[in-house]
């Protein structure tokens, strides 16, 4: 090619370029169908640059983004012939809000004075595509993701799924964090933790790259990246809520023309830096969860909020020691678990048996299971005098939630045989015994374990109506009693004095029925009257019943009273002729008289001697 | 006619007994709680009896007990001192209680009583009011079976001893009396309360917005002096005093 020829093609194409503008076209491209909650995007390209645009009306569609302008332009030379292309695109996103067919109407843009339509798109909206795999449909008050161009929320999301979502209070539960996506990941990184309030977590260790799986969802295929596992234990019952994970991802798009440059679309862009890394926020689901509460019925006592499943071993060595020598108690508990919370258990050693703070081992492993392992403790034990000590057994108790029940571990009792002398080096003996007592009375006594009896309640015995009762009957008692045994003595008395001041008639009258016998003759009848009246006269004047009375005594009340020695000794001649008289009956008329005679003497003698002494 | 009038004379008889049955039940099962380490199903079968009205010291010692077990302090000490009003010098109580006060924040430490006074508040602590009671009762009729000797009796020396006796007896009396009247005041005169919130916050008058004046804490015990609307007055043992709100205290 020479000089002049190449001057003339560089003409020529100044001349071309106006030639090539001939047809001014204006088109909308979108998708013929979409699926409800699918954002999508409508693009209006024009192949001359419009002085205006005037867009659309959407009807059902929401706009989420745009018009977003953008142009590109290239030229073309191919054998010599050259074309030119300019290229405006205007775009919206979109999103399906119904099910249905729906119509976006033409858009408008104003070329060289002239007004040009664009076609008019129809679209399909199908039913509920992707309930669960939509992360995308904005959920009120959970912020909407910045909306990145090229990468819709359904081909990236974040995931939180928990093992259990009604587990039981201190039950381990794992969550999964788990990134789905249908782009390419180059990196992402945690920005914010949730807090986990109420729960005790522990992350599980991830291999340093995340483990990648495919799956499908709604026939999208997806992969699945495990981003981080946490296992948590919820501390209280309820309901609980674990905050979302926010996760800042750098995803790898093809990055929008800038021209429909041929030499661009022939090398799939990716050459020339087509891809470009767009940073995109995600923000996992919240989780809710109702937490059981433990069930208090038959909570053994030495429960102390372990839930899993667990075993106790225990061992003790040796079993046979001096005084002063260590022995070694381990206490260890493996399983599955909150081994964390593990309380120290409370053993009571006896005392004179020295225990040291144990030493604790813990071997806690953390997996997407669970947290499992074993911890131990290891006492070091020193008796300070000889002879056996006994180690009662240690309860460990935990709630297994598989079978939804309190399960009570124990060890054996162990018996420690000490050998050797009594406390030796006083230096922790004697004030360490003290203490050993002090700490022991710290507790409160034991109930009292009888059946012992109720009241009602607020009865009281003072001032109640038995009380005063009580009071008053043995005061009122005494009094009666008093009045009563003071009258009766009266009353004694009066009848005495009654049957003194009458004994005399009582025997004029005896006499006088004597008297009468005497005149018929009737000896035996006489004399048995006569010695009544002796006798009677005598019991009545000297208070003594006469069933009482007997003559020896006779003679010793008259001695007593001071009465003349002849005069008893005349009354004692008269009863004893009376008595004689009627064993011997028929006694002569003349003795009859006689012995009234004398009984009527008496009587009336004695009555003057009594009076006199003032009986 | 009669033969039911019998019948429902026997029932009535019957009735204490049937019912004395059912709280033996209960008691046994709430004893085995304990034992067992149940304390809050213990606290519940307790508490049950309580609510029929019927009430014992041993019933408020073990209840005691139960609570202390279930760490709730005020109701322990609540329950002890109930214990102590039926039968005051109760050993296990006593001890109890102290081991409860002495896990208590509150240190209040009491106005110190004169000698005399302390042995006399000890005198009429050893006998419940039924106590003294019953001793008082006694104590008359012994009197008048002394002074009944000195009346009845015949020869001068057995009227002197009798009468010795008898003198002996009325000063008893009069003592136990005074005790009776001492201890029936102290228990069931006098309003002592049990502070049952972990806090509670005395104001210089009854009203929320009044200044405070001081705090005491669960389990302390206070002297109820006054009562306005939602309001107690209360004296602590060291003689501070101030309006606390009647939800925070239990009257013993």
């Amino acid at each position: 090619m020479n000089r002049k020829a190449l001057c003339v093609w560089l003409f020529s194409l100044l001349f071309v370029l106006p030639v090539s503008a001939i047809e001014v076209n204006f088109t909308a491209s979108a998708p013929a169908q979409v699926a409800v909650g699918e954002r999508f995007r409508v693009v209006y390209t024009a192949n001359k640059r419009p002085a205006s645009f005037n867009g659309p009306t959407f009807g059902e569609f929401r706009v989420l983004s745009g018009p977003s302008q953008s142009s590109s332009s290239s030229t073309q030379i191919i054998n010599g012939k050259v074309t030119h292309s300019e290229n405006y695109s205007f775009t919206y996103i979109l999103e399906a809000t119904r099910e249905g067919t729906f119509t976006i109407s033409e858009a408008t843009i104003l070329v060289d004075g002239k007004t040009i339509s664009s076609n008019a798109l129809t679209i399909r909206v199908s039913g509920q595509a992707s309930q669960g795999a939509s992360p995308s449909a904005p959920s009120p008050g959970q912020p909407q993701a910045p909306q990145v161009q090229g990468v819709g929320d359904r081909d990236i999301f974040l995931r939180a799924v928990v093992s259990n979502s009604n587990p039981y209070q201190g039950q381990a539960v794992t969550v999964t964090y788990k990134l789905y996506t249908r782009v390419q990941v180059s990196q992402y990184s945690i920005e914010k933790l949730p807090a986990y309030q109420g729960f005790w977590a522990e992350e599980v260790a991830s291999g340093g790259q995340p483990q990648v799986t495919e799956e499908v969802i709604d026939g999208q295929r997806y992969n699945v990246a495990t981003i981080r596992q946490v296992v948590i234990f919820p501390q209280r019952a309820g309901e609980l809520t674990i905050e979302p994970l926010d996760v800042q991802t750098l995803v790898r798009v093809s990055a929008p023309r800038r021209s429909g440059s041929l030499i661009d679309e022939f090398f799939g862009g990716s050459l020339f830096g087509g891809f470009q890394n767009v940073e995109r926020s995600l923000r996992s689901n919240q989780i809710q969860m109702n937490v059981r509460p433990l069930p208090a019925q038959n909570r053994p006592p030495s429960f102390k909020g372990m839930v899993g499943n667990f075993e106790l071993n225990t061992s003790l060595n040796p079993l046979e020691v001096n005084v002063n020598e260590p022995v070694t108690l381990t206490l260890s508990i493996n399983g599955s678990g909150n081994l964390r919370m593990l309380e120290k258990p409370e053993i009571q050693f006896p005392a004179n048996l020295e225990a040291f703070d144990p030493n604790i081992t813990d071997n806690i492993r953390v997996s997407a299971a669970g947290v499992s392992g074993s911890r131990q403790y290891e006492y070091l034990l020193i008796p300070r005098t000889g002879g056996t000590f006994e180690i009662s057994p240690i309860q460990f108790s935990f709630f297994d939630p598989a079978s939804g029940r309190y399960v009570t571990r124990s060890s054996p009792a162990y018996t420690l045989t000490v050998s050797g002398s009594s406390l030796a080096a006083g230096e922790s003996s004697g004030l360490g015994r003290q203490e050993e007592v002090q700490y022991l009375t710290s507790d409160i006594r034991f109930i009292n374990n009888t059946l012992f009896s109720l009241r009602p309640m607020g009865s009281l015995f003072y001032r109640s109506t038995l009380f005063y009762l009580l009071l008053a009957s043995p005061v009122l008692l005494f009094a009666f009693f008093l009045v009563f045994w003071r009258r009766h003595i009266r009353l004694q008395s009066d009848t005495a004095l009654l049957r003194n001041r009458k004994a005399q008639k009582m025997a004029q009258k005896r006499l006088k029925k004597a008297g009468i016998f005497l005149k018929n003759g009737n000896s035996s009848e006489f004399y048995d009257e006569i010695f009544r009246a002796l006798w009677g006269y005598l019991s009545d004047k000297l208070s003594i019943p006469v069933s009482r009375l007997n003559k020896e005594q006779v003679s010793d009340v008259f001695q007593q009273k001071g009465v003349q020695p002849g005069l008893a000794a005349k009354f004692m001649e008269a009863l004893n002729e009376c008595e004689f008289a009627r064993f011997a009956p028929g006694s002569p008329q003349t003795r009859m008289d006689e012995t009234y005679q004398r009984a009527l003497d008496t009587i009336v003698t004695l009555e003057k001697e009594l009076k006199n002494k003032k009986f | 006619m009669k033969n039911l009038a019998f019948w429902l004379s026997g029932l009535l008889f019957l009735m204490p007994l049937l019912a004395k049955a059912d709280s033996a039940d209960i008691i046994r099962q709430a004893n085995e709680a304990y034992v067992d380490g149940q304390y809050s199903y213990a606290i519940e079968l307790y508490e049950s009896l309580l609510e029929q009205k019927l009430e014992s010291p041993e019933l408020y010692y073990n209840l005691g007990n139960a609570y202390f077990k279930e760490n709730l302090l005020g109701a322990a000490i609540l329950n002890y001192e109930r214990a102590l009003k039926l039968k005051p010098s109760d050993e296990n109580t006593l001890f109890n209680l102290e081991v409860a006060r002495a896990r208590t924040i509150d240190r209040i430490n009491p106005v110190p009583l004169i000698f005399y006074e302390r042995w006399w508040k000890n005198f009429y602590g050893m006998l419940s009011v039924d106590g003294w009671s019953w001793l008082l009762i006694v104590m008359l009729i012994a009197m008048l079976l002394s002074l009944g000797g000195f009346f009845f009796s015949r020869t001068r020396g057995m009227k002197k001893t009798a009468f010795g006796i008898s003198m002996v007896f009325v000063v008893a009396l009069l003592v136990s009396l005074a005790a009776t009247r001492a201890q029936y005041h102290n228990t069931h005169k006098r309003l002592d309360a049990i502070v049952m919130v972990p806090r509670a916050t005395a104001k210089s008058s009854p009203g929320e917005a009044s200044p405070d004046l001081f705090v005491i804490h669960e389990g302390s015990k206070a002297r109820i002096t006054g009562e306005l609307g939602e309001w107690y007055e209360i004296r602590l043992e060291n003689g501070n005093v101030g309006w606390v709100k009647k939800s925070a205290l239990e009257i013993i």
